[in-house]
């Protein structure tokens, strides 16, 4: 089960769709290293589930020209879709889930993970 | 040789629209930079004007510095813009004999790598357009109220920057024959050309930043305009190539600047560059971000700002003065000449840091530049797609990068390496020169300096990288 702990409302945009897409991120302060699940609800303009949607996701650091690290999104139910993926590097990374609506219409959202820390070794914890 | 002698290049050059042509272009991508920044998706990786800023100007910047010479400076789309200005309202004063030390511009120059850092210009698209529009901007103010190149020579950070870079560069303007300057009256190269026919109207300005050509020493305050190049009726000024850095040697009077010897604003400009080298590099890793959190610990503060602050106070004021006049009482202890001043004998192997600081920030933007020299391709694309609503460039190839990391690390260490060895050179003929008798001894600390500043550019380029917004946050 997700801890939601981070949820951001994350407009949808860019190119003149009318879907809403929320993200969230487990754990939500993930470190550079740990695999990271990433859902996203997609609700069209009067709240229903937007199903179908094809989409993949792109991690990158905030600083260009750093290599992206690209995943699919597959959809687990209703508007509820998922990834997973594992940011290489400790520091700001921004989350971009782009792709198409049935009918052709085009999608982008974006979510930011700030700070992301180094991965702990277990000698390290606490 | 003479770079304008060889065949396409010399020719090119000596077309008198080759500068416009090229100042046209990078106008165009400036162009693109500031609107895709304030209409762009607000996402640096994915932005013309964070990607082609921080990537592609960056590192085209150095390289071509140390493939050519201050190749920006020629093709500055700020002067296109502002030659357009004078055509409507041309300057009238002259800039301030107080100004006319680059203590203005090196103040600005390190106002604007502490904001780089501080407000994260590298992740911020619209700040960066809005960045480029205020340079534009303050260009055009300046060179509107003022007469000559006053913006580039005594403002322009950017500038300053490629003219001390530019002492590295491995070709220089200079006069073909020296009898053939004896013989001019003319002086069109400074003072600009004009026909018998209209001697009121100048057809071709001679040089903006006051280098006689007779008299210029080097490529400190040049912007290779090649105004000189086409204002001379003898076609006696060439583009010579020449070993890089020996200017910084040369104790001549330099037309338009000096006596190295007697401008402590240049020498203070060489020891900034070399030491912000190291400060913009260290600001990028994982060392910096954790040391940043200690300080704002320890100081009981939250603002990044005096965190920061003190970082820059220490890596380009506190550190270096240490450094250079611990070794400059150590060279004058060894040379036996208790009553020189110490500040001289820093002032005179302050320049000799330029090679190594030249390495590491050919190290920093060209790892930059391999890593990530495709992502132009597919932001492009992805600028097209919002333009026209449709692929007219082909679907983003996100995957698009450039060389693994990894894989350019061995030529950072190269890079800052023959750098050193530079620095190494120069700190060896100045000990040759000055103390021809104790020249080991009195190299020594210098040598010990250089060894410490090379094994920080060392560590830094090995650390793990951590580019963060706010580390006090």
């Amino acid at each position: 089960m997700l801890v939601v702990s981070c949820c951001i409302l994350a407009g949808c945009s860019g190119r003149g769709t009318d879907v809403t897409v929320t993200w969230t991120v487990d754990p939500p302060r993930p470190a550079a290293g740990v695999e990271i699940v990433v859902q996203l609800s997609v609700r069209n303009s009067d709240g229903t589930p937007a199903t179908g949607v094809k989409m993949q996701c792109a991690a990158q650091m905030s600083h260009p020209g750093m290599a992206p690290i690209i995943s699919p999104i597959v959809e687990r139910g209703p508007g509820i879709y998922e990834t997973r993926l594992q940011l290489s590097m400790p520091g700001d990374w921004v989350l971009v889930a782009s792709g198409e609506l049935p009918g052709g219409r085009s999608v982008t959202s974006s979510f930011r993970i700030p700070g992301v820390p180094p991965a702990k070794t277990p000698a390290s914890l606490p | 040789m003479d770079v304008l002698r060889l065949p396409l290049v010399g020719s090119f050059l000596r077309w008198r629209r080759s500068r416009t042509l090229l100042q046209v272009g990078l106008l165009a991508v400036a162009a693109a930079v500031v609107v895709d920044g304030i209409f762009g998706p607000d996402i640096a990786p994915r932005n013309l004007s964070t990607v082609l800023t921080s990537i592609h100007w960056r590192g085209l910047l150095v390289v071509s510095l140390v493939v050519v010479g201050n190749l920006f400076c020629t093709a500055c789309p700020m002067i296109l813009v502002r030659d357009a200005g004078r055509r409507i309202l041309p300057p009238r004063f002259t800039w301030p004999r107080r100004l006319r030390r680059k203590w203005l511009a090196l103040a600005l120059l390190v106002l604007v790598l502490f904001s780089y850092e501080l407000f994260d210009i590298w992740e911020a698209p619209a700040a960066t357009a809005w960045l480029v529009l205020g340079y534009f901007a303050a260009a055009l103010i300046v060179d509107l109220l003022f007469k000559g190149a006053s913006f580039c020579k005594h403002v322009c950070p950017i500038g300053q920057f490629n003219f001390i870079a530019s002492t590295m560069s491995p070709a220089e303007l200079q006069i073909r024959e020296a009898s053939t300057c004896h013989g001019c009256r003319t002086f069109d190269c400074i003072k600009g050309q004009r026909t018998a026919a209209e001697p009121v109207r100048l057809v071709q300005r001679g040089c903006e930043l006051g280098l006689f050509l007779p008299g210029k020493v080097g490529n400190l305050d040049c912007t290779m305009c090649l105004d000189c190049v086409h204002a001379c009726p003898h076609d006696n000024i060439a583009l010579m190539t020449r070993v890089p850095g020996l200017e910084l040697l040369d104790t001549r009077r330099r037309s338009g600047i000096g006596r190295l010897a007697d401008r402590l604003d240049v020498a203070a400009l060489a020891v900034v560059f070399t030491c912000a080298a190291l400060i913009n590099a260290f600001a990028m890793t994982a060392p910096a971000v954790a040391l940043e959190s200690r300080l704002a610990t320890l100081l009981h503060v939250r603002s990044e700002a005096v965190v920061l602050g003190l970082l820059f106070v220490a890596a380009l004021a506190a550190v270096p003065a240490v450094l250079l006049v611990g070794a400059a009482a150590a060279t004058r202890a060894a040379a036996g000449e208790k009553a020189s001043p110490l500040q001289l004998v820093a002032w005179r192997y302050a320049f000799s840091l330029v090679p190594l600081g030249f390495g590491i920030w050919l190290a920093h933007y060209g790892f930059h530049l391999l890593t990530g020299v495709l992502t132009v391709v597919p932001v492009s694309q992805s600028a097209a797609l919002d333009l026209f609503g449709w692929a007219a460039l082909g679907d983003p190839l996100w995957r698009w990068t450039g060389m693994p990391p990894g894989s350019v690390y061995p030529l950072q260490i190269g890079l800052v390496a023959i750098g050193a060895c530079g620095s190494a050179g120069l700190m060896w003929a100045i000990s040759a020169r000055d103390y021809p008798d104790v020249p080991w001894r009195a190299s020594a600390p210098w040598l010990a300096v250089l060894v410490m500043l090379t094994v920080a550019a060392f560590w830094i380029l090995g650390q793990p990288m951590d580019m963060r917004g706010l580390a006090t946050g």
